[in-house]
């Protein structure tokens, strides 16, 4: 379980006050906010990447710090190194995650096979979001964080990605993935977060 | 792959991580062509060819002097005398040249050191001579006794071609400077990759920041010596094809350290303990590469600040006089090995508590002393 205990994050302006909930495993839940309302920023916050003002992050009883193997989250594809290929990613991942999922299988699932060996610089912006969406597959963490995952992908793709994230889900992972439009969301999600004005609803989907 | 392979393949997929070595490379064959230009204008053989012409023309005058018919007894033995000393300069200058050309350089530098001797004589008995006239001929005088006694070709102290010769002129000349930029150009770029705006992304790795911060210096250190080696291997392959390897027992012009006494050393003696001091310093300044990266994040603002720390210290050093007196302590004076091992460097700022010794003792504790400042910055910092 992912616990955030009264958490406060602020950046320029306040993005979340004393905000208390838990992920459970076997659950995907959507984030959903406008444009700058802080839905990145949260994700950061839960990662440890910025300083949140008060408030912990837990993962089974332990800080995220502790239980990094557990989750991941790749912000965006621009964070890929352009002279690296898709290939390099995978191996990368998975090694380091200890995964025992088959790069071999993902490849072909995700249509990657003619370009998974290129620098990622050669890649189209569709490209790079499949293997985005790779990374987190093979990672085989448990809990992930996907922002704005879908941006970039043609229809095919996308129902691919939801279909997969159900799953994921049905594999006992926790996914929570964010998104501008509700629309969007409202076939995969077991809950929806709103985020507006400091606070987070929560609503089952 | 591992966290090893992954930082590996950052360095050697990235086609502008190249461009330094081909820097480097390029200069150092340039220099190679520019000193056997410059060894064929300075040789001694051709010093010898000018002093016979000079001569002769010296000669020439003297004998047209003793033609005129009004000249006192003391003025005309002074001329008998002159022709006397020309006359037999320039058969010793022959004799160094004729010698020279059948390779018999143990009797054509005894030749040299006589006549090194005779005007040192003169100079020193002259009062208008200089400290630094006569120092440079007993230099010289130095050299040549040495190569006579080893029967070894001379070399251009300043534009050495030979193999060995050249590849330690270069790490004295070239590589303190080059290899400096090249190494802090390319892990600057590596290290700050691992940034996006001011987030480290390898916080997101499931990996201890002990073991991140250990292969990021581990692998930059790699690159940064194999990045030396190949330059270093360069010299010696290009200059031994050109000129031959030389010898490892030539001499290297030296200062004891303490006393300043100049002496001697065969090049052999000072090879290992240069590259060792270069190769510490090397690590050190990858050290402080990835030290300033992580806690600068932007990678043009910690391209200016490495640079001020390294080259720039190691330029200022030789010049700024407070510099000089705790040069020994800073650790980038030692990047310049070669010079440092044969005292030159000590006796150039007059400093006698520069030595390999102190250089071991210096880099090992910067060394250390950095590793574990980023080490605490990077696991006990909350912003790292």
């Amino acid at each position: 379980m992912l616990s955030i205990q009264n958490v406060t994050i602020k950046t320029r302006q306040p993005i979340l006050a004393n905000f208390n909930f838990e992920f459970q495993p076997h659950k995907v839940y959507g984030l959903i906010a406008s444009n700058g309302s802080g839905k990145t920023t949260f994700f950061r916050s839960v990662m440890q990447l910025i300083p949140s003002v008060k408030g912990k992050y837990q993962i089974d009883g332990l800080p995220i710090g502790k239980q990094l193997q557990k989750i991941v989250y790749f912000e965006s594809s621009n964070w890929f190194d352009d002279n690296l290929s898709g290939l390099d990613y995978l191996l990368f991942i998975k090694q380091i995650w200890g995964s025992s999922i088959d790069i071999k299988n993902l490849i072909q699932d995700w249509q990657m096979i003619d370009y998974i060996k290129l620098p990622i610089k050669k890649y189209s912006l569709g490209m790079k979001q499949r293997l985005l969406i790779g990374l987190y597959e093979v990672s085989d963490a448990k809990y992930m964080l996907m922002d704005e995952i879908t941006n970039g992908l043609d229809e095919g793709n996308r129902d691919k990605l939801f279909s997969k994230i159900k799953q994921l889900r049905d594999n006992d992972k926790m996914i929570v993935i964010s998104s501008h439009y509700k629309e969007d969301l409202e076939s995969i999600c077991d809950y929806e977060l709103f985020l507006e004005n400091n606070t987070m609803v929560v609503k089952n989907a | 792959m591992s966290y090893r392979s992954y930082l590996n393949r950052k360095i050697l997929k990235n086609k502008f991580n190249f461009i330094p070595l081909i820097i480097l490379i390029v200069t150092v064959l340039v220099c190679l062509v520019f000193n056997v230009k410059n060894k064929a204008a300075n040789s001694y053989i051709v010093d010898a060819k000018d002093n016979i012409r000079q001569g002769k023309q010296a000669l020439q005058d003297s004998q047209n002097d003793l033609k005129r018919k009004k000249l006192t007894v003391s003025d005309r033995k002074l001329d008998l005398a002159n022709i006397a000393n020309e006359k037999k300069d320039i058969k010793t200058n022959q004799t160094i040249i004729r010698l020279s050309h059948q390779h018999q350089w143990r009797a054509a530098y005894q030749q040299k050191v006589r006549q090194i001797q005779e005007d040192l004589t003169v100079a020193q008995a002259s009062k208008g001579s200089g400290s630094g006239l006569i120092n440079a001929m007993k230099r010289d005088r130095l050299i040549y006794q040495d190569l006579a006694s080893k029967n070894l070709e001379k070399q251009d102290d300043d534009f050495p071609t030979q193999g060995i010769s050249y590849s330690v002129w270069a790490s004295k000349t070239i590589l303190p400077y080059l290899l400096v930029l090249a190494i802090t150009f390319v892990l600057v770029q590596v290290y700050g990759d691992a940034f996006e705006g001011k987030l480290n992304k390898n916080k997101l790795l499931p990996i201890s920041k002990v073991t991140i911060t250990t292969q990021n210096i581990l692998n930059g250190s790699f690159f940064a010596i194999v990045l030396w080696l190949l330059t270093e291997l360069t010299a010696f392959i290009a200059g031994t094809v050109v000129s031959g390897i030389g010898a490892l027992n030539y001499p290297y012009l030296s200062y004891a350290i303490g006393s300043g006494k100049m002496l001697l050393q065969n090049i052999s003696k000072l090879i290992l303990p240069s590259l060792i001091l270069q190769g510490l310093a090397i690590v050190f300044i990858v050290e402080i590469t990835y030290f300033i990266v992580t806690l600068v994040r932007n990678r043009l603002a910690a391209l200016f600040v490495i640079l001020l720390l390294t080259l720039g210290l190691i330029l200022v050093t030789t010049v700024v006089e407070p510099l000089q007196r705790i040069a020994a302590f800073l650790p980038t004076t030692y990047i310049n090995g070669i010079s440092i091992v044969s005292g030159q460097y000590g006796h150039a700022i007059a400093n006698n508590r520069i030595s390999f010794v102190t250089g071991v003792i210096t880099l090992l504790i910067g060394i250390v002393g950095l590793y574990g400042f980023t080490l605490v910055m990077n696991t006990k910092l909350k912003k790292f």
